[in-house]
């Protein structure tokens, strides 16, 4: 991997962006693709998306999610511990014991979600996982005044402390790496596209969209707004490849075996057609999904915008979603790449994507 | 990629109510207000329905059906009763069936919880969900209102274990698991004249007796 792209995956994931609460990450994003890109622009919400204009063709948007997981503040008890609901589908089964920073109004205030020592814990009628109102984050205080003090409220968001660091020989694990892998790869697109942009016969846009965690919210506001010809989704898949995971509920995906194709739902056939036909052109190989409904991802928020965008997901196979170890191969992340990348080069001027009677 | 428990319905295509996201968020029934449903496709307006709007509910529908009972001539114009307002209507309908919906899910946690209940430890035995079944047989199959729910309740309650006790008219007083309306104690070969309330035990526990006239 490109030194400098590393530097910026790395500073970006270790970036607190929780939904709602994104731009201290877009800003980074966008600092970052600025150099790839002829425009770089947000809107109020703070979607933010590049541009690599072309007068011919149409407008391929390669979408990505800007937000993660995380907690808010929902009450501090006058003792001074701080009790929190999640925003998005934040893990509590495993939350006690853990790290936590939230975003005081005067800075960065570290917590630990507190944990009753397994000594002194009733365990007689066997432990279950704790209700998310059940936890409560001790951040050093002695009562709710202290909490105040240290620029804490209701409504402050927090996410784990936990980093990104590199793991084995060909892998990253970290928080956030659902879906800021994302807005890196549509970046690292970018980066590859625009010295060929000469030859490209569509204009490109990377979107990175806010909110996805909590319903997509982001992706229905920039599909409308720019209205693209076509829209490439990315987004994370679940790697099934570990023990205890049953295939036939949740389908075969390897982690390192390449980019997730979601077939069904939203998946528009004919942009999928083109997908496989440049994986099989360039020699890479891909894992095939199903969606029977819907996929989970802004895909669902996207297709159905005026009047239809034909659409695809293209998804990067994730260990341990949602936790504080998401496990990512960079292999895949570079097949990732290298599809969107082929994909885009594959437009022609008059692709519409339009299925015929 | 979201949790899927976080789908809006919308987003789902799901236009049903998501009463799962709802307790999630850690919504009790009493504390969700019910929806107006919103005929016209206007965008609609949430909130809550005017306090004892089921009673005027169940009084319109039942003096409706007496208005029209009393017809004798069929030959005679048949002059309708005032008709209710849709948009009300649909709204209150809409209301009830959450209702019933977050009495099923009330069913279900209940029986859920007894099932769990104390961990095989006896003394740990939390009586409340099996209270909580039983207040519900009252509000739902002892006033024979909704018979589709009179029996989803009954059965609900023989999953969970709680037996009713069986007190019949003409049957021997049991001291043990009925008491007397009149509050004194019956002679022992008093007989029961009727039933004025179910009882019901769990576990051989006795969670309430049955009420009896001898």
């Amino acid at each position: 991997m490109d030194p400098n792209a590393k530097t910026f995956l790395f500073d970006y994931l270790n970036t607190a962006s929780p939904s709602g609460f994104e731009m201290p990450g877009q800003r980074k994003w966008a600092s970052y693709i600025r150099q790839f890109a002829d425009t770089v622009e947000n809107d109020a919400y703070g979607n933010a998306w590049a541009v690599l204009e072309s007068k011919k063709g149409p407008k391929i948007m390669l979408e990505a999610h800007a937000d993660e997981i995380g907690f808010i503040v929902k009450h501090i008890s006058k003792e001074g511990f701080i009790h929190v609901d999640r925003i998005g589908g934040s893990d509590h089964a495993n939350a006690r014991g853990r790290r936590v920073v939230f975003a005081g109004d005067k800075g960065p205030v570290r917590g630990i979600i507190g944990n009753t020592a397994i000594h002194i814990r009733d365990r007689s009628g066997g432990e279950k996982a704790p209700e998310v109102h059940d936890l409560y984050v001790d951040t050093g205080a002695s009562n709710d005044l202290e909490v105040l003090a240290q620029g804490l409220r209701p409504g402050s968001p927090g996410v784990y402390a936990d980093g990104v660091e590199d793991f084995g020989a060909d892998r990253l694990v970290g928080r956030a790496l659902d879906n800021r892998i994302g807005g890196f790869i549509i970046a690292e697109v970018m980066r590859r596209l625009a010295p060929l942009r000469k030859k490209l016969n569509c204009t490109v846009i990377a979107a990175n969209c806010v909110q996805e965690e909590i319903g997509g919210h982001g992706a229905k506001m920039l599909s409308y707004r720019l209205h693209p010809g076509a829209a490439i989704c990315l987004d994370v898949t679940h790697a099934t490849d570990t023990p205890g995971i049953e295939k036939a509920k949740h389908g075969s995906v390897k982690l390192g075996g390449g980019p997730g194709i979601t077939h069904g739902a939203a998946a528009h056939p004919l942009v999928i057609q083109r997908l496989i036909k440049c994986a099989e052109q360039s020699g890479q190989t891909i894992q095939h999904e199903s969606a029977s409904r819907f996929t989970g991802t802004d895909t669902d928020d996207i297709f159905w915008s005026r009047g239809g965008i034909p659409s695809a997901l293209v998804s990067l196979p994730l260990r341990y979603m949602h936790s504080v170890v998401e496990c990512v191969s960079l292999a895949d992340v570079e097949s990732v790449i290298a599809l969107l990348t082929a994909f885009v080069q594959s437009v022609k001027v008059n692709d519409t994507f339009s299925q015929t009677l | 990629m979201i949790l899927p428990s976080d789908e809006t319905p919308e987003r789902r295509g799901d236009s049903e109510p998501d009463d799962d996201f709802a307790w999630a968020a850690g919504a009790t029934p009493e504390s969700v207000p019910p929806v107006f449903a919103d005929p016209y496709g206007t965008g609609g307006v949430e909130h809550p329905a005017p306090p004892g709007w089921r009673e005027d509910l169940k009084r319109s529908v039942l003096e409706a059906l007496k208005d029209i009972s009393i017809i004798e001539d069929p030959n005679q114009d048949f002059d309708p009763p005032e008709p209710p307002d849709l948009f009300m209507f649909f709204g209150e309908l809409a209301a009830l069936r959450n209702e019933v919906r977050r009495g099923q899910k009330k069913l279900a946690d209940g029986v859920s919880k007894l099932a769990t209940a104390g961990g095989g430890n006896p003394a740990a035995v939390d009586t409340a969900p099996a209270h909580e079944l039983v207040a519900l047989y009252d509000s739902i199959v002892a006033e024979g209102q909704i018979p589709a729910a009179a029996a989803l309740t009954e059965a609900a309650l023989i999953r969970a274990g709680v037996i009713q006790i069986p007190a019949q008219t003409g049957g021997a007083f049991d001291p043990a698991t009925m008491a007397s309306v009149s509050g004194k104690v019956p002679a022992k070969s008093a007989k029961v004249k009727s039933v004025q309330r179910a009882g019901f035990t769990w576990r051989g526990r006795l969670l309430r007796p049955a009420l009896v006239e001898v």
